[in-house]
C-alpha cells in the first residue's frame, strides 16, 4: 500500500518568550492508505494538536506534513473530521447536517439527495432525518457528524476522542459501528483516544504518545485479524496487549509526577 | 450540547426547566432551580400585579397620599377612557411607535452586519471596538440638545436621539454574541470545506442568531426610554410629548396613563420576540422523541 499521510520532524510551540508551550517534539510517521491508526496517549500529550495539524486547521512551527504527496496548507478536501464535541448543526434537521458539505459545493439536488439517503441508511437514521440534533442521543449525533464528514467523501478520516462523551454501552455500539464502517471501504483513519481498550480493539497500529513535550514513546503493530468484536477483547493475546500499554501509560504518569 | 440548547432556550422566554415536580410541598415553591407547575407559574405572576393594584387602591381610599400626587385608580381609569376614546392618545400612540420603529430599524440595520463582522473577523474587532466602547459611555441623552441644533425638532431628530441610544450598545452585543459560535463548530464547517463567507452567511449568522434576536428583544426596551425622553424635549405628539403637557396641567392621572400604556406596548413588543423566537428557531424547543 501506498503512504497517504508523511509527518516528518514535527514540532509545535504555542505562545512566545517566557509563556512558550512545546506541545509537540520532533514526531516523524508514516501512514498508508486504507490504515487504522490510533493515537493513544495521557491528555495534554500532543494528540489533536497533531491531529489538528494534519488536518490544516493548525500550523506547524516546524517540520512537514505531507497528505497525499500535497504539503497541508489549510483544509484539504481529501481529509474529513469528527470531534469530540457534539458539532452538529442545531438549526438544521439530521439530513441536512449530512448534506451541509455537499451544498456548500452546490451539489445537484438529485445527487444530494441520493447521497443523503444512502448515509441516512448506512448511519441507521433515516427515521431521524427531519429531527434537530437536540432531539438526538449522544451516540446518535456522532453519527450524524461521521456521515456529514462522509458525505464530502474525503480518502482520510480523523477522529478526535469522537465516543469521549459516550456512555459505556453507546461507546462499544459506537465502536463496532466504525469498524463495520471501516471495513467496507477501507479509508484510512486517525483515532485519537486516551482508552486502552478502545485502541485495541480499533487499531491497525497503536501510536503511544508521551507528554511534556508530546513525542511518539513507541509504535504497536496490532497483529489480531478484522473483523474484530468487542468478544475478542477478551482473548489472552489481547490481555498481553493491555498490560503492555498499561505499563507504558502509567509509566508516563510516574515520570510526570 | 442539551445544556447549551437550554441556555439558548431561556433566551428566547421560555421557562426555567422541562419537567415538573411531583408534589408541591411549601419547600418545593422557593427550591433553587426547580421548575413550577405553568398554573402556578400564572398565578404567581398575576397575583402581583393584583397585590400591586390593591396596595394603590388602598393607598389611595386611605388618603395617605394626595390624589395630586397619587391619583386614584379609579381616576387614572377614568382618564384613559377619555384619552383613548376622546383625545386620541392612540394617535400619540402610533407615532411613538413609527418613531421608535424607524429608529430603531436604521440602527439594527447597521449594528447587525457590523456586530457581526466584528464577531468574525479580528481585523473590524480591532479596528472599531475601542471607539464604539468609548462611544457607548456617551450618554444618550446628553446628545439630545446637539441633535436639536442640527436636525431641528422633526421626526429626523427623534430617529437619531434613538440611533444614538441603541447603535453602539446594539453592535457590541451582536458582537459579543456573535463571538460567543463554538469555534469547534467552525472549525468543523471549516473541514467541510466552507469557504469565508460561507461560514459568515451559513454558520456563523445562524448559530448567533437565537441570541442576537434576544440582543434586539432587550435593546427595543431601551429604545422606548430615549423616544419619551426625546418627546419630552421637543415634540408635538407621541406619548412622550402628552405626558410632558398633562405635567403642565398637574394632570398627574394622564401622566400615570402615558407610563402605564408604554409598559403595555413594552409587554406586548416581548411577547410578540417570543411567539415569533418560537417561530424562528423551532429546534430549540426540548422535545426528546
Ligand atoms: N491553542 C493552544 N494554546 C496554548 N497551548 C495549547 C493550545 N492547544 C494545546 N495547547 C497545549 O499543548 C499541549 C497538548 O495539547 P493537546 O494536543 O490538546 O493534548 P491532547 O489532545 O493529547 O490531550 C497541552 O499542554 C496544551 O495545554
Ligand atoms: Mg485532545
Amino acid at each position: 500500500m501506498s503512504d497517504i499521510i508523511r509527518i516528518n520532524r514535527v514540532s509545535k510551540t504555542f505562545g512566545e518568550g517566557a509563556s512558550m508551550v512545546t506541545a509537540m517534539e520532533d514526531v516523524s510517521l508514516t501512514i498508508k492508505a486504507g490504515e487504522f491508526i490510533v493515537f493513544l496517549g495521557p491528555s495534554g500529550c500532543g494528540k489533536s494538536t497533531l491531529l489538528r495539524m494534519i488536518a490544516g486547521l493548525s500550523d506547524t512551527s516546524r517540520g512537514s506534513i505531507m497528505v497525499d504527496g500535497r504539503a497541508v496548507d489549510g483544509r484539504d478536501p481529501s481529509v474529513g473530521m469528527v470531534f469530540q464535541t457534539y458539532t452538529s448543526f442545531p438549526w438544521l434537521t439530521v439530513q441536512d447536517n449530512i448534506g451541509f458539505g455537499l451544498d456548500l459545493a452546490n451539489t445537484g439536488s438529485r445527487a444530494r439527495t441520493e447521497k443523503v439517503d444512502s448515509l441516512l441508511k448506512r448511519v441507521s437514521l433515516t427515521r431521524f432525518a427531519k429531527s434537530y440534533p437536540s432531539q438526538l442521543s449522544g451516540g446518535m449525533q456522532q453519527r450524524v457528524a461521521i456521515a456529514r464528514a462522509l458525505a464530502v467523501e474525503p480518502q482520510i478520516l480523523l477522529m478526535d476522542e469522537p465516543f469521549g462523551a459516550l456512555d459505556a454501552l453507546t461507546r462499544v455500539e459506537m465502536q463496532t459501528f466504525l469498524l463495520d464502517l471501516w471495513s467496507q471501504d477501507q479509508k484510512t483513519v486517525i483515532f485519537v483516544t486516551h482508552d486502552i481498550d478502545e485502541a485495541m480493539l480499533l487499531a491497525d497500529r497503536i501510536v503511544v504518545f508521551s507528554p511534556h513535550p508530546g513525542r511518539i514513546a513507541e509504535i504497536i503493530d496490532v497483529d489480531i485479524p478484522h473483523p474484530r468484536t468487542i468478544d475478542e477483547t477478551e482473548r489472552e493475546d489481547f490481555d498481553r496487549l493491555r498490560h503492555r500499554l498499561r505499563r507504558l501509560l502509567f509509566s508516563m504518569a510516574k515520570n510526570a509526577a | 450540547m442539551a445544556n447549551s440548547v437550554e441556555k439558548q432556550a431561556n433566551v428566547i422566554g421560555a421557562p426555567f426547566g422541562a419537567h415538573s415536580p411531583k408534589r408541591l410541598g411549601g419547600a418545593d415553591l422557593f427550591a433553587i432551580r426547580r421548575p413550577l407547575p405553568r398554573t402556578v407559574s400564572v398565578v404567581l405572576s398575576v397575583s402581583f400585579f393584583v397585590l400591586l393594584f390593591a396596595g394603590w387602591m388602598v393607598i389611595s381610599a386611605t388618603g395617605m397620599v394626595s390624589d395630586f400626587f397619587l391619583p386614584s385608580p379609579s381616576q387614572v381609569l377614568r382618564s384613559a377612557w377619555e384619552m383613548y376614546t376622546e383625545k386620541g392618545f392612540l394617535w400619540d400612540i402610533a407615532i411613538s411607535i413609527y418613531r421608535v420603529f424607524v429608529g430603531f430599524c436604521i440602527a439594527a440595520s447597521v449594528a447587525l452586519p457590523l456586530g457581526l463582522m466584528m464577531g468574525s473577523v479580528q481585523f473590524f474587532r480591532s479596528l472599531l471596538e475601542p471607539c464604539l466602547a468609548f462611544t457607548r459611555y456617551m450618554p444618550a441623552t446628553a446628545f439630545i440638545p446637539l441633535l436639536v441644533l442640527w436636525l431641528g425638532i422633526d421626526d429626523a431628530q427623534k430617529f437619531s436621539v434613538i440611533v444614538v441610544g441603541t447603535f453602539f450598545t446594539l453592535t457590541l452585543m451582536v458582537m459579543v454574541s456573535t463571538t460567543a459560535v463554538s469555534l469547534t463548530l467552525i472549525e468543523a464547517a471549516i473541514m467541510l470545506g466552507a469557504k469565508p463567507k460561507q461560514l459568515i452567511f451559513k454558520v456563523i449568522l445562524p448559530a448567533a442568531k437565537p441570541a442576537i434576536f434576544n440582543d434586539l428583544r432587550i435593546v427595543l426596551g431601551w429604545a422606548w426610554t430615549y423616544i419619551v425622553i426625546a418627546e419630552i424635549v421637543a415634540a408635538s405628539s407621541g406619548v412622550g410629548y402628552v405626558i410632558l403637557s398633562a405635567s403642565r396641567f398637574m394632570d398627574t392621572a394622564t401622566i400615570f396613563v402615558g407610563i402605564i400604556s408604554i409598559g403595555i406596548i413594552g409587554l406586548i413588543s416581548d411577547l410578540l420576540f417570543n411567539i415569533s423566537g418560537r417561530y424562528l428557531f423551532p429546534y430549540l424547543q426540548r422535545t426528546r422523541s
